[in-house]
């Protein structure tokens, strides 16, 4: 299992920061599927952008 | 030519092959050249036929716009993740990371096991697969997703020709490299790419095609300046407090 401890490291650092940019895209799904499809972008930035603050700012 | 494609895969692919060779270097010093090499060779062998393996299975069984989408994801992962540690790095929270310092670490730690030349062996097989399966799923994920492969190989072609120019050249590790600014780009661009074609793969639609990845560099490299500053000016008033 130590290989695929290797794959979890090499796209997991914070596994709090990984989760939330998980939930920025699930978001945008909801958003698409409600009809602002150009509105679904926007909301993945955002969302991004802020798990990003939350991360570093809490390290 | 995708030249987004070819400026990231050369960027990322850049700063692995730098990695790379320092450990290479490394156990080159302490071990002599013939086990770094051997070590070398082998995981380059094991990266090509898993290269093959993952790229005919994903370019044949999958399709496009799953692929995008699964690539999307895998490429926001790795890229927030980069950019997180370029952030804390930029902002003093983490020590900047100093391929020289690296290199005397490695050195130390194979002084420790001299004589073993199966351990160095597998330390230089250890860091080039390692550092190398980084490239791979760069070349993969962004030659996949915007079909550009010719672009993504070059460009990780390029990088690893400047690098092993400069590594034989100096013979020493590449400490002049701005590996740090160049991990911040490359965070930056792969966050963008990942949020880019997950976006579209779940039906998102964005305003100028693939223009949008300009906006979203811009705006990443924005907000990531805002929260370095931001955490500067608390640590800096945290201190005066004190």
């Amino acid at each position: 299992m130590k290989w695929l401890r290797e794959v979890y490291d090499l796209f997991v650092d914070d596994p709090k920061l990984a989760v939330l940019s998980l939930v920025a895209l699930a978001i945008a799904f909801l958003i698409a599927k409600a009809g602002a499809k150009s509105a679904a972008g926007l909301a993945i930035f955002l969302v991004v952008a802020g798990s990003l603050w939350y991360s570093t700012r809490h390290d | 030519m995708n030249w987004y494609v070819l400026v990231a895969a050369l960027l990322a692919s850049s700063v692995e092959f730098v990695e790379a060779l320092t450990i290479v270097l490394a156990v080159g010093t302490v071990e002599g050249y013939r086990p770094a090499l051997r070590g070398t060779l082998l995981a380059v062998l094991a990266l090509a036929v898993l290269t093959a393996i993952l790229g005919v299975g994903v370019l044949h069984y999958v399709p496009i716009n799953v692929l995008r989408g699964i690539i999307g994801v895998l490429l926001l992962l790795f890229g927030v993740k980069w950019l997180r540690k370029a952030i804390l790095r930029f902002s003093g929270k983490k020590a900047l990371h100093d391929e020289a310092q690296a290199f005397d670490k490695e050195v130390g730690r194979l002084r420790q096991n001299q004589g073993n030349t199966f351990a160095a062996q597998a330390t230089a097989f250890n860091g080039v697969f390692l550092e190398g399966l980084e490239v791979v799923v760069i070349v993969l994920t962004m030659g996949s997703a915007a079909q550009a492969y010719p672009s993504a190989i070059l460009g990780s072609a390029i990088g690893l020709v400047l690098v092993l120019a400069a590594g034989l050249i100096l013979r020493a590790p590449l400490s002049r490299v701005p590996e740090n600014v160049m991990k911040f780009v490359v965070g930056i661009m792969l966050t963008s790419f990942g949020s880019f074609w997950a976006g579209e793969s779940l039906g998102v639609v964005w305003p100028y095609q693939d223009a949008s990845i300009l906006l979203l560099i811009a705006g990443y490299l924005a907000a990531s300046w805002l929260i370095v500053s931001s955490i500067k000016r608390r640590d800096v008033n945290r201190h005066e407090v004190a």
